[in-house]
């Protein structure tokens, strides 16, 4: 057995401070601290000030993520940026009151009860709210597939897929994973957070690797959740059409998007539930496991069983992040609920 | 934020001493980058002399193991998810490939290699292929330990045979296949160095 031959020569870099030579991968000097990438990281500290000047906290944690890896993690600059990072990131994680223009929960009901020219108006804000989720959110969708590496492996899971089941619901299913894949990309640029673009595999699906660390397990539940919230909307415009059109072909998308994220919400190895579980306590751990054991009582989905048991299994285990994530919980359990349902649809000609 | 300086680090009152990765000692004169981490002048030559040697015939009697035990997890994870959930999910035979090379790769102490990745991919195969086992069981009857022994080569045909029906079963089984031996590769070994930790100013 042959192994690498090991490098044994000096190979390191010259400081532009001292001229010690310092290892290739050193961010300071280890004799006088003079900081190697001094020029980037003013640019990446211009570039915060600029985003923070126009509101943009997406803009100022993507720079000061960047400036992290180019900091000692014993120095005080570094110590201070993952300190604003962490803030500005619990600033998008918790949720925000809602907009003057949106009824608030109350006011919804109040809109219920008001008959049917309030239902009508209801109705009305709802596909407003849908316009112009589709005009910001389709902006972004239009993007990725501009990447060559989603286009490409996409293109060929639909050749896969189409051999299978046909042209019509293989594009289908592959714009069900695809949006779902795009709900991770928002989240991840709302967190200022670089990864990959998806990239699709025929029979396994889609994915995306991230390139940094979430600041915190609120971060990460937000991103992981990102996808099935994003797969949620693609099944149910699914049923909507469904309901609409009464072809079973929107049936059959409509259960197999809902099949996907409910795959995906198992909290196990690096599937979406998983980062959701992350950031819950204990006490949030059992209630998820609560309404998953409840879904399976009303559904009797299969998956549900899955996800009940890996759920129990990390109720468990000790919750690293015992101040716990609400946000998290309230996404995870509407979930459950929201696919398990959709899951029940019958669809026809499927026994 | 805009009091901050990037010039030079700030360490507060005391510079951190650059500890060993290997031995967490401070190194105090000579260090090494070993794969992007500092490493003293003793541990650096521990690692290349750890590097040079053969694991022997006990590690790879472990890796065996191990691979098997992980391997028989990873089948009987499979028949569990489609008897609890009735869903057969072929996205288990990448578990499988995952338990199997991390047990390999445990069992070797970390070094993994080229004997060690084929053994990792050949356990994976047998596991996927004999996750079909029980079900087949399940159809026949009553069915004894040496029938399924005399079937053998059929079984290790199954993901292929199956796979051909099925091409992106065959997909995820190659995944599994290469996440078992992206598990078990060798690490590269990148030193460079001497530097020195606290080197006089020219």
């Amino acid at each position: 057995m042959t192994f690498p031959a090991p490098v044994s020569a000096s190979l390191g870099v010259r400081c532009p401070q001292c001229g010690a030579e310092i290892a290739p991968a050193a961010v300071s000097c280890p004799t006088c601290h003079a900081l190697i990438h001094a020029g980037q990281l003013k640019s990446l500290a211009e570039a915060a000030r600029t985003a923070a000047a126009r509101g943009d906290v997406s803009g100022q944690l993507e720079a000061w993520r960047v400036a992290l890896t180019l900091l000692p993690p014993e120095s005080a600059q570094f110590r201070t940026i993952s300190d604003r990072v962490r803030t500005l990131s619990r600033s998008l994680s918790d949720p925000s009151p809602a907009p003057a223009s949106q009824p608030a929960a109350g006011d919804a009901k109040k809109v219920w009860g008001g008959g049917a020219i309030s239902a009508a108006a209801l109705l009305l804000w709802k596909f407003k709210a849908a316009a112009i989720f589709l005009l910001t959110k389709g902006k972004l969708l239009l993007f990725g597939l501009s990447k060559g590496t989603t286009f490409l492996s996409m293109l060929a899971a639909l050749g896969v897929y189409w051999t299978l089941w046909g042209w019509k619901f293989a594009l289908g299913f592959v714009l069900s994973i695809y949006i779902h894949e795009m709900g991770h990309v928002a989240a991840m640029k709302r967190f200022g957070l670089a990864a990959t673009a998806p990239m699709f595999i025929p029979g396994f699906g889609a994915f995306i690797r991230m390139k940094q660390h979430p600041a915190t397990a609120q971060e990460e539940a937000r991103i992981g959740l990102g996808g099935p919230i994003w797969g949620l909307a693609a099944a149910g415009g699914c049923f909507l059409l469904y309901v609409t059109t009464a072809q079973p072909y929107w049936a059959a998308l409509t259960h197999t998007g809902a099949m996907i994220n409910l795959f995906n919400l198992m909290p196990v190895w690096q599937l979406d539930g998983d980062h959701a579980f992350k950031a819950l306590n204990r006490t949030e751990r059992w209630i998820a496991t609560g309404v998953t054991a409840g879904m399976l009582f009303v559904t009797g989905e299969g998956l549900l069983v899955l996800v009940g048991i890996l759920a129990v299994v990390q109720a468990l285990r000790e919750a690293p992040n015992a101040e716990g994530d609400r946000t998290a919980l309230i996404q995870f359990a509407g979930l459950i609920i929201a696919l398990a349902l959709l899951m029940k649809m019958p669809v026809p000609g499927l026994s | 934020m805009d009091d901050l300086q990037f010039e030079r680090a700030e360490f507060g009152a005391a510079a951190p001493a650059r500890n060993c990765t290997g031995c967490h000692q401070p190194i105090a004169g000579a260090y090494f980058d070993v794969n992007g981490q500092p490493f003293c002048e003793a541990c650096t030559a521990a690692i290349r002399q750890a590097h040079r040697e053969s694991p022997g015939g006990a590690a790879f009697g472990r890796a065996l193991g191990a691979g098997l035990l992980a391997g028989a997890v990873g089948s009987s994870l499979y028949y569990l998810v489609a008897k609890i959930s009735g869903y057969q999910l072929s996205i288990i035979a990448i578990a499988v490939g995952f338990l199997v090379g991390r047990a390999v790769r445990w069992a070797t102490g970390g070094r993994g290699g080229v004997i060690y990745q084929v053994l990792a991919v050949c356990l994976t195969y047998a596991a996927i292929a004999f996750s079909w086992v029980p079900f087949l069981l399940e159809g026949e009857g009553s069915v004894d330990f040496l029938d399924v022994v005399r079937q053998t080569p059929v079984i290790l045909s199954l993901p292929v045979t199956l796979g051909i029906a099925r091409p992106f079963m065959l997909v995820i089984v190659g995944i599994g296949l290469w996440e078992a031996w992206k598990f078990t590769a060798p690490v590269p070994l990148a030193i460079s160095g001497p530097f020195t930790a606290a080197a006089s100013r020219p």
